[in-house]
C-alpha cells in the first residue's frame, strides 16, 4: 500500500504542521532524482505482479467464516526466508491494511523473455502453498478483493469490537484491532486521514434491489447523517483498503517509454476493472455495484468539506474534484497532451519550480497534480533529510496518491529504473485466472510498444469508463469509449493491415467510439481488430517455445471467453450463487451461513476440489512451471 | 532484377537501434533441397537488412522430409554460416521426431532449435519434449501455413506465371525487451 518507513508516527497536528515542508522538499528531492536519472537508458523489461490474500477462518460447526486477525504472526514467518536468503528466495511478503491480508510477490522480478509467462502462474501457487503451511487447519488465505461480511457484527476471529467514540477509525462497524498493528502506518493514516477530512469517511453504495430488500437497508441513518438509507454505509477506511488488489509493475527501458506506456494503458483502465470485477457484496449485504473501485475511493477521501466544494475556500487551496485514491488526471506523452481534456487542479508554485528546473510541461503538471495533496502519514525520524541523496519526501506524496496507474521513478542508488504500475485490476479467485490476467496485461505492453498502437482517448471518457466500468455486470452489458483507430503513423505496415480501420478519421472526435469488453478484446469485425487478435499476431513474430505459448493459450482463450460473456465474472458468479442458496430470501442480505458456504466453495474452486465451468471455463489447465527450460536461460535476459 | 515494397522502413527501423541490442531471425522457406537456394535467401537477406550475422536461422520445407538424407546438403550449407560465425543457432521446422533425432545425431552443427505448429504445442510427445530438455534445444511454435505463399495466390498478384525459388521471413526483436522491432519477407522468383 505504500511505503513503510520506520519509525514514530506524527500526531495529525504535528504532521500537518509539516505539509510545506514535505511538499518543499518532496519537489526539490523530484528535481534532483530527475536530474540525476533522465538520462538512464537501455533498461530491459522486468515486471512483477502482486496479488493480496485475506485469511479466512472456518467454524464448521456453526458454519461461520471470519477474517483472522493473525497477518502479523504469519508475516514474521513468512519473512524468515527473504531474511536469511534474500537474493534467492521465490517469494516476498509484505503487510497490507487489514489485521487479516497479506501480500505476495515473486522473490525476483521476471524478465524480458517470453519463457516468463509460464513462471507466473507457479510462482502464484508457491506462495499460496507457502502461506497456506503456516495456517492452523481450520484456516485458508483466499485471494478475494473483498470479505463478504466485513464489517458485520464479530466478523473477527478474535473477536473485536468497533469503537465509535474513540481510537483510529470511529467507525460503527470496524474495529481499530482490525487494522494490521504490525506497523504504525496503517492506524496513523486512518486517524490522519478522518482528522484531515474533519469528520469519518463515509461511503455509501447503492443496495441491490431485490424483491424482499427492505429500505431503509439498516439503521445506520439513525447513528451518521451521513448514511444514505438505500445504501450500503461504510464510515472506515477498512472498507476500501481492507479489500484486495491484483496489480503489475514494468520496467521501462526509459523515461519516455515509461510515459508512453503509462499514457497507452490508461484507456485499458476501465477496462481491466470491468473485466475484473469481484466485489458485489460488502458489510453483508449485496449491492449494486460489481467493484471496489469507488469505496477505497472514499474510503480514504481526506478532502475537507472546502475541498470537496461544499464550503467556499478559506483554509484550504484548492477545490479538488477527486480523492487521493482514483483515477489519473492526465497523460504525460506529448501523444497525449491533445487528450487532457479535464481541469487538472495543481499547485502553480510548484509547477513553476519543475518547469525553472528544465522539466518538461507534461511532467510538471502531473508532479504539481499530485503534490496539492498534504502527507498524512508522517514519521519524526523522516523529518529532516538530504534533498541530494533521499527521496522519503516525495514518496511520501507520491505513494499516497493511489491512483489507476502509476508513474514511479527509479529508487535512489539501485539498478531499478523508470517504472509504470497498473492498478486497476480486481484480485481473482484462482492463480490460473490472476496469472492469465496479469501476462494479458504485460502482453498487451509488448504488442503497445512492438507495433506503436495508440489507445488514447480524452481523459474524460476514461473518467465516464471508469463510472460505468463499475456497474453491475459492466463487464457484459456495459459499453465503453475506446479508440478505433489504434494504428499510429509510424506502426509498421503490418499493424495497419491487421487492424483494417480506416486511416482517414484524423479528427479526435471521431477516433474512438463505444464499444462493449467483448469488442475491445476480441474485435469486432471491420471495425475494431480485438486485443486477443494482436496479441497473437504478436505472438507469431516472437520466438515461444511450446509449453509457454501452449500457457498463454489457455490464459488468452479465458480471457476471450470471460469477455464474450460465455463465463461469468467474479462478481456475477458471486452473486449468482448469493440469490441461489437456500437460505437466501430475496432481501439482499448476506447472511453467516451464505458468507461460509461461498467461501468455502472458494476455497473448493481455488484448490481444484471442485469445478467451476461457469466461472472458469473448461480448460484450466496450463503448462506452467517454476524453472525456465535450460535451453532458454542460455538467452542473455534469463 | 530486386524489388522492394513501397514505403519500406526495415533498415530505417533497425538502424535506430544499436546492432548489439537487437537479435535478427531468419526463417527460411525453401521450395526443393538444393542447397545454392538457400545460400542465395541468406546472402541477399543479409546484404538487404545490412547485417553481418543472425543470431537464428530456421529451415523450413514445403514438402514433408521424412528421411534425413533429403536435408544433409542444405544442412551442410547451413553449418558452414555457424562455422564462420555467421549464424549463432540453427534449427528446422516440422520435422518429426525421428528425423530430427537422426539430423541430430548426424549432424556436425546439432540443431538447437525445433519449431512445431502452435496447434499442437499443447500436445507435444513426451519422449521429443525430453530429448530437447536433454539436449537444450529449443522447442518453439510457429503459426505458419505448410504452404507459405500458394502458386495461385502468386500467379494472382503478378498476372503471370513465376516459380517460387524461396521465402524468408526476417524478425528483428530488441533484446530482453520482448519487443519486436520489424518483420518482413523476402522472396526470389525465377520464370
Amino acid at each position: 500500500m505504500g511505503l513503510l518507513s520506520e519509525g514514530s508516527p506524527l500526531t495529525w497536528e504535528e504532521t500537518k504542521k509539516y505539509s510545506q515542508h514535505v511538499r518543499d522538499h518532496g519537489i526539490i528531492q523530484f528535481i534532483n532524482l530527475y536530474k540525476r536519472l533522465r538520462d538512464r537508458q537501455g533498461d530491459v523489461l522486468k515486471w512483477g505482479d502482486e496479488v493480496e490474500y485475506i485469511i479466512v477462518k472456518f467454524d464448521d460447526e456453526k458454519k461461520i467464516a471470519k477474517v483472522s486477525l493473525r497477518a502479523k504472526e504469519i508475516l514474521a514467518k513468512l519473512n524468515e526466508k527473504e531474511q536469511a536468503d534474500p537474493l534467492s528466495c521465490k517469494s516476498l511478503w509484505r503487510p497490507e491494511y487489514g489485521a487479516y491480508m497479506i501480500e505476495g510477490t515473486p522473490g525476483k522480478p521476471y524478465g524480458g523473455l517470453l519463457a516468463h509467462f509460464n513462471i507466473v502462474e507457479a510462482n502464484m501457487k508457491l506462495r499460496r502453498e507457502e502461506a497456506s503451511q503456516l495456517l492452523a487447519d481450520d484456516e485458508c488465505i483466499i485471494s478475494l478483493t473483498s470479505f463478504p461480511r466485513l464489517g458485520c457484527e464479530n466478523f473477527t476471529d478474535p473477536p473485536t469490537y468497533p469503537t465509535p467514540e474513540e481510537g483510529y477509525t470511529r467507525s460503527l462497524f470496524f474495529p481499530d484491532d482490525a487494522i494490521f498493528p504490525g506497523h504504525p502506518r496503517f492506524k496513523n493514516l486512518s486517524r490522519n486521514i478522518r482528522q484531515r477530512r474533519g469528520e469519518k469517511v463515509a461511503i455509501n453504495i447503492p443496495i441491490f434491489r431485490d424483491k424482499n430488500t427492505v429500505i431503509p437497508v439498516d439503521d445506520s441513518y439513525k447513528y451518521s447523517k451521513a448514511a444514505l438509507p438505500d445504501h450500503v454505509y461504510m464510515d472506515a477506511m477498512g472498507f476500501g483498503m481492507g479489500c484486495c488488489c491484483l496489480q503489475m509493475t514494468f520496467q521501462a527501458c526509459n523515461i519516455t517509454e515509461a510515459r508512453t506506456l503509462y499514457d497507452q494503458l490508461t484507456p485499458l483502465c476501465p477496462i481491466m476493472l470491468a473485466f475484473t470485477a469481484a466485489s458485489p457484496v460488502h458489510r453483508g449485504f449485496l449491492t449494486d455495484v460489481d467493484c471496489r473501485w469507488s469505496i477505497i475511493a472514499s474510503s480514504v477521501d481526506c478532502r475537507t468539506e472546502e475541498e470537496r466544494g461544499l464550503k467556499p475556500l478559506k483554509e484550504n487551496k484548492f477545490v479538488i474534484k477527486k480523492s487521493r485514491y482514483d483515477s489519473i488526471d492526465s497523460y504525460l506523452s506529448p501523444q497525449g497532451e491533445k487528450f487532457n481534456d479535464i481541469p487538472l487542479i495543481y499547485d502553480p508554485d510548484v509547477y513553476q519550480k519543475l518547469r525553472d528546473n528544465d522539466i518538461d510541461h507534461l511532467l510538471a503538471l502531473h508532479i504539481a497534480h499530485l503534490f496539492i495533496r498534504d502527507s498524512v502519514s508522517l514519521f519524526s525520524e523522516k523529518i529532516n533529510q538530504n534533498d541530494e541523496e533521499d527521496t522519503d519526501h516525495f514518496e511520501n506524496i507520491q505513494s499516497t496518491n493511489w491512483q489507476t496507474m502509476r508513474f514511479k521513478p527509479p529508487p535512489p542508488n539501485s539498478t531499478i529504473g523508470w517504472r509504470v504500475e497498473f492498478r486497476p485490476c480486481e484480485v481473482q479467485v484462482t492463480d490460473f485466472e490472476n496469472a492469465a490476467i496479469v501476462c494479458f496485461v504485460v502482453l498487451l505492453t509488448r504488442v503497445i510498444l512492438s507495433y506503436q498502437l495508440d489507445f488514447l482517448i480524452p481523459i474524460s471518457k476514461v473518467d465516464e469508463n471508469m463510472v460505468n466500468a463499475q456497474k453491475k455486470n459492466a463487464c457484459v452489458e456495459g459499453r465503453f469509449w475506446f479508440r478505433k483507430d489504434i494504428t499510429t503513423q509510424v506502426s509498421p505496415p503490418k499493424a495497419s493491415e491487421v487492424c483494417q480501420t480506416s486511416k482517414n478519421e484524423q479528427d479526435i472526435c471521431d477516433s474512438y467510439a463505444l464499444m462493449t469488453v467483448n469488442e475491445i478484446i476480441n474485435g469486432k469485425e471491420g471495425e475494431f481488430p480485438g486485443l486477443i487478435p494482436l496479441i497473437n499476431n504478436y505472438l507469431s513474430g516472437m520466438d515461444v517455445d511450446a509449453d509457454t505459448h501452449c500457457t498463454i493459450q489457455q490464459y488468452l482463450k479465458f480471457i476471450q471467453r470471460r469477455a464474450s460473456g460465455e463465463i461469468l465474472t467474479t462478481a456475477s458468479w458471486i452473486r449468482k450463487f448469493v440469490v441461489e442458496h437456500p437460505e437466501y430470501k430475496q432481501d439482499s442480505k448476506v447472511t453467516n451461513r451464505i458468507n461460509y458456504d461461498l467461501l468455502k466453495t472458494i476455497d473448493a474452486v481455488q484448490s481444484g476440489k471442485i469445478q467451476c465451468p461457469e466461472l472458469l471455463g473448461t480448460s484450466v489447465i496450463s503448462k506452467t512451471r517454476e524453472n525456465i527450460p535450460a535451453a532458454l536461460t542460455k538467452e542473455s535476459c534469463a | 532484377m530486386c524489388q522492394s515494397r513501397p514505403n519500406d522502413d526495415s533498415v530505417t527501423k533497425i538502424s535506430e537501434h544499436d546492432s548489439s541490442d537487437l537479435k535478427f531471425g531468419f526463417k527460411i522457406f525453401l521450395t526443393n533441397e538444393d542447397p545454392v537456394l538457400l545460400i542465395d535467401s541468406i546472402e541477399k537477406t543479409l546484404i538487404t537488412l545490412n547485417v553481418a550475422s543472425v543470431s537464428n536461422v530456421i529451415i523450413a520445407f514445403g514438402e514433408k522430409k521424412n528421411d534425413v538424407s533429403e536435408i544433409k546438403s542444405v544442412w551442410t550449407a547451413l553449418e558452414d554460416y555457424v562455422l564462420q560465425n555467421k549464424i549463432s543457432k540453427i534449427g528446422i521446422a516440422d520435422l518429426e521426431e525421428e528425423p530430427f533425432r537422426a539430423l541430430y545425431d548426424w549432424a556436425t552443427v546439432k540443431p538447437s532449435i525445433i519449431q512445431i505448429n502452435l496447434s499442437t504445442c499443447c500436445v507435444v510427445s513426451p519422449t521429443l519434449q525430453a530429448f530437447c530438455k536433454d539436449n537444450e534445444i529449443q522447442l518453439l511454435t510457429h503459426s505458419d501455413p505448410t504452404d507459405i505463399l500458394p502458386k495461385s495466390s502468386l500467379d494472382i498478384v503478378l498476372g503471370k506465371e513465376f516459380l517460387l525459388k524461396w521465402v524468408v521471413r526476417f524478425l528483428v526483436h530488441i533484446k530482453c525487451r520482448g519487443v519486436l522491432t520489424t518483420k518482413g519477407y523476402l522472396l526470389s522468383l525465377g520464370k
